[in-house]
């Protein structure tokens, strides 16, 4: 049974994370009433667009006859349905589009994660522990080139060199065409199709990864590799780390297991700003690799004023954004005992 | 009886803005087994650096001359990893801060077991256990759920009281306690300082107790040294130091002691000046220049450490020689 | 700690200052930022000078297309057959103004809104506190795309989604310094001599915020020409035939053999965002230098 504080803790950031949502939706609505022009004529097709018993059930639906916060009310309950509407676009349901999409993304930003945080941290902990020597400067400088160069221009330049020039990767797109799609469990193809003991489509499917994975890491790892030195050089000068040499302790137990978990807090932080920009990073690189994730669809649907379509997406990304930082807040609860009593 | 520490013309120096700068310079002393060595001076002495040279603890780039033998062996010339064996199992330190010197994020339990598994090879039950008597022997209340906790949940002395706990978990011979108490209230000390004392007793545990406080040392020090700018000016036995001081600086100190005997008018006595700044000491004696008896000869000959009627001290002049 | 010669409590006079905490080198003996005010200052010369060292207008097809780098056309033509040298040399002038506007903008809204929460406390912190959460909550990216999309896409947009998605930063900033500096003591001693809320805030307050903002702001300027050609890149930005650099990236993306038609804009924006970084970094080590690892103990 956990401790009281700490379900006390998780308690209240469940409660905020709930407000935040409904805070979001509300957004989320008044954003896409902004656009100007009329939904009625944008959703329906071409030729009931005249009919006025199909404009008139779809203003029913939609309660666009009715004030706003009716509107938003029956936005609401749609919401908890599952309803999201039906795209513009596609004029597939919403939920639909965005199933497909999801997984797509997921797959990316997952592995394009763990090599940020693995080579990332990595990188800190043998700047801050090599502080002011050759190697502290290169990889300051190094990831300081990570952070500053741009996303799509480093997509471009990688898919040059490693796709045009030399043809290692492929140029985009998740399968090769002479590949199907494995049997869908989990939408995420490497793992579908090992599921499915397809090895050659996992292969691939991990082929047409890398390129993508590693541009979207890179700038991450600037990122972590920047907050990791600081947070251990910020511990290092400290009492305990000290008093941990002095009772006998290897230096590498002392850098990484008491500097590291006492850097932990600042680090966690820095996770959310990592998906942040993995978010940010995957409308970029899925519009370069053709990859047809939810970067993709976020920037489809804007520009062609797809209006469910944008409230779903930016409803979704939205709240998996506030989920991850929900979970930040917890693993702070966690790594910090000091945090619980706040 | 064999001295347990000897240490012989210990010099420090640190990194400076302008190059090194010394801050201990040819200290020499040695401690007895099971007894309490108070080592008195002012922040900025050079008392704490002469200790933390002794366990290899000093930040990058200082340096380090003379001996320090321990065990037949020179602690200062040992490898890195001769030094990690002897720290926590031979010799253990406590830190001034009991609120930092603890780790905030990891179990008490934890923090005490885990160097007790690496020095004594202990399993992690067994560790645990030891670790719970440990915690009872410094009297922490509740010691099973102590284990489970984190040092914010204890107050500063009990927090001290884990630091000690943590630093005699591998049995070592010799503790090296800087400015134990000064972070308590005054009335956890004197429980600290018991506390101390009691180990030493028990366990014929040595312990280099450093301190600015005198008061603090008169309780419990067997022998007291009294650093100046880096350098010992005074050194015997406690009870004559405390109470016939040879060295202009060690009767200053006392004299600045506040007494509880002096009425409300009379003014407080200070030492005029202040103590020099690291590498930056004075050309012969360095107490020279806030010295109500220093003559000539004090700001050119730097004044060796000479014994006299049982005691060392640093004065040429000695004016005390015939005090009460 | 500056101060006049006492003549209180008639007026309050004094100016309390809070000690910069260490004195970490001073800016010119750091190479990072003196590299990164090179290339700035180059890029801002190139900026202010751009019609004398262009060769040719960055809007007139007058070269055969597609032409590879060489002495003529140093980064070659595009596929309208520009000069793409003059292009990217143009291009200063649309993306750094409009960054700094970006950011000052942004400083300007978000830093106000931040110090009267972190002042005033009470219901107005609350206020400003929930709605940097709300902004907080999208990624950057999507929210700028929907509000350029929804207002149509052009450059006078794309700065103005950018500044909403970009204030709460500064807001949450400021508020904490306010916060953490009005509960000083240096600050209720000068309420406590008779300043009022407003003096204290701008002559107390304000000067030690100030320093923190800058640095903020630095690094917030290489983020901003980021996330502008960024949305130009995506087409919600600059619009053709305007020379911003992130556009001129995603022309090249269709023409993907001719290297050089999105490599050097991309260059460009890489240096430039480089420059700031710098700079950013060397100042953020003056206003809040860590000191060396451990010092002597007494």
């Amino acid at each position: 049974m956990p401790s009281r504080p700490l379900v006390n803790f998780v308690a209240r950031r469940l409660a905020a994370l709930v407000l935040l949502s409904l805070g979001i939706t509300l957004i989320a609505f008044l954003l896409t009433h902004l656009v100007p022009g009329d939904p009625v004529r944008a959703n329906l097709g071409q030729a009931a667009q005249f009919d006025p018993k199909a404009i008139a059930s779809f203003r029913e639906h939609y309660g666009l006859d009715k004030p706003l916060p009716v509107q938003y009310e029956r936005y609401l309950v749609h919401l908890l349905h599952g309803d999201l509407g039906q795209s513009e676009q596609t004029h597939n349901a919403v939920t639909h589009d965005l199933g497909q999409a999801i997984p797509a993304t997921a797959e990316l930003a997952v592995i394009s994660i763990v090599i940020a945080l693995v080579v990332g941290v990595g990188f800190g902990v043998l700047s801050a522990i090599r502080r002011n020597r050759f190697t502290d400067h290169l990889l300051r400088f190094v990831s300081l080139g990570g952070i500053s160069a741009p996303t799509f221009w480093l997509a471009l330049l990688a898919l040059y060199a490693f796709f045009f020039r030399l043809p290692w990767f492929p140029g985009g797109g998740r399968l090769d065409p002479e590949f199907t799609t494995p049997p869908h469990e989990t939408g995420l193809y490497t793992v579908d199709a090992v599921l499915n003991g397809q090895w050659a489509t996992a292969a691939n499917a991990l082929h047409h990864l890398v390129l993508p994975a590693l541009v979207l890491a890179l700038a991450n790892v600037g990122l972590l590799t920047r907050y990791t030195r600081s947070a251990i050089l910020e511990v290092i000068g400290e009492d305990y780390v000290q008093a941990a040499r002095a009772k006998g302790m290897p230096e590498r137990t002392v850098v990484w297991r008491h500097a590291l978990r006492a850097a932990m807090p600042s680090l966690i932080t820095v996770i959310g700003l990592a998906f942040a920009n993995v978010m940010t990073g995957s409308v970029l690189v899925e519009k370069i690799f053709a990859w047809p994730g939810i970067g993709q669809y976020a920037y489809e649907s804007a520009i062609s004023l797809d209006l469910p379509a944008i409230m779903g997406v930016s409803l979704f990304v939205a709240l998996v954004y506030i989920t991850i930082n929900f979970v930040v807040d917890i693993l702070y609860g966690v790594i910090d005992p000091r945090i619980r009593v706040t | 009886m064999a001295a347990l520490l000897t240490v012989e013309n210990l010099s420090v120096t640190l990194p400076g803005p302008e190059g090194p700068l010394t801050i201990v310079d040819g200290v020499t002393y040695s401690v007895e087994p099971g007894t309490v060595f108070g080592v008195a001076g002012e922040s900025g002495s050079g008392k704490t650096i002469s200790a933390l040279a002794l366990l290899g603890l000093l930040p990058l780039g200082a340096t380090v001359e003379g001996k320090a033998l321990y065990d037949g062996r020179n602690l200062l010339a040992l490898s890195k990893r001769e030094l990690r064996d002897v720290r926590g199992r031979e010799i253990a330190m406590v830190f001034q801060d009991p609120l930092t010197a603890l780790h905030p994020m990891m179990s008490i339990g934890r923090q005490l077991s885990e160097h007790m598994r690496r020095h004594l090879g202990l399993s992690r039950q067994a560790a645990r256990r030891r670790a719970g008597d440990l915690l009872g022997d410094v009297r922490i209340p509740d010691p099973a759920g102590a284990l489970n906790a984190f040092p914010h949940q204890f107050s500063g002395g009990m927090r001290q009281r884990i630091a000690i706990a943590m630093a005699l978990a591998c049995e070592p011979k010799l503790l090296i306690a800087d400015e134990p108490t000064t972070a308590l209230d005054v009335t956890v000390q004197a429980g600290i300082l018991r506390l101390l004392d009691d180990l030493r007793e028990r366990m014929g545990l040595s312990v280099i107790l450093i301190t600015h406080d005198l008061g603090v040392m008169s309780s419990i020090a067997k022998t007291i040294t009294v650093f100046y700018a880096g350098r010992v000016v005074e050194y015997g036995a406690s009870s004559g130091v405390l109470r016939r001081p040879r060295h202009p600086y060690t009767r200053a100190l006392l004299a600045a002691l506040p007494h509880p005997e002096t009425t409300g008018t009379a003014p407080l006595v200070s030492i005029p000046g202040s103590p020099p700044a690291a590498g930056r000491f004075p050309s012969g004696c360095s107490f020279h220049p806030r010295c109500a008896y220093a003559i000539e000869s004090c700001t050119t000959d730097e004044p060796p450490l000479v014994e006299r009627d049982g005691r060392r001290f640093a004065c040429p002049v000695d004016p005390f020689r015939d005090a009460a | 700690m500056t101060s006049t010669p006492a003549q209180l409590p008639v007026r309050y006079r004094f100016r309390v200052r809070r000690r910069r905490p260490g004195a970490a080198r001073p800016i010119w003996r750091q190479p990072l930022a003196i590299i990164g005010m090179l290339i700035a200052a180059v890029w801002i010369v190139v900026a202010i000078f751009a019609p004398l060292i262009a060769p040719s207008d960055p809007l007139a097809q007058n070269f055969p297309p597609f032409l590879h780098p060489s002495g003529a056309h140093l980064f070659g033509t595009d596929e309208l057959g520009r000069d793409i040298f003059s292009r990217v040399v143009y291009g200063t002038r649309l993306t750094l103004p409009l960054a700094l506007l970006l950011v000052s903008l942004s400083m300007l809204i978000g830093g106000l809104l931040g110090m009267v929460a972190g002042y005033f406390r009470s219901w107005v912190d609350g206020t400003v506190m929930r709605l940097t959460d709300l902004v907080f909550a999208f990624p950057a990216i999507i929210l700028a795309m929907v509000v350029t999309a929804s207002l149509g896409p052009s450059i006078r947009n794309a700065v103005l989604a950018l500044v909403v998605v970009s204030w709460p930063t500064y807001a949450r900033v400021v508020r904490g310094l306010v916060m953490s500096t009005g509960d000083t003591e240096f600050v209720q001693a000068s309420r406590l001599l008779g300043s009022s809320a407003r003096q204290a805030l701008f002559r107390d307050v304000l000067p030690n915020v100030i320093g923190p903002v800058i640095v903020l702001a630095t690094l917030d300027l290489s983020n901003a020409i980021l996330l502008l050609s960024g949305l130009s890149f995506l087409g919600l930005g600059a619009q053709p035939p305007s020379p911003e650099w992130g556009a001129m990236v995603a022309t090249g993306t269709d023409y993907f053999q001719n290297w050089w038609m999105s490599t050097f804009p991309g260059l460009a924006i890489f240096t430039a965002v480089l420059a700031f970084n710098f700079l950013g970094d060397s100042l953020r080590d003056i206003f809040d230098p860590r000191s060396a690892a451990g010092g002597p103990r007494g």
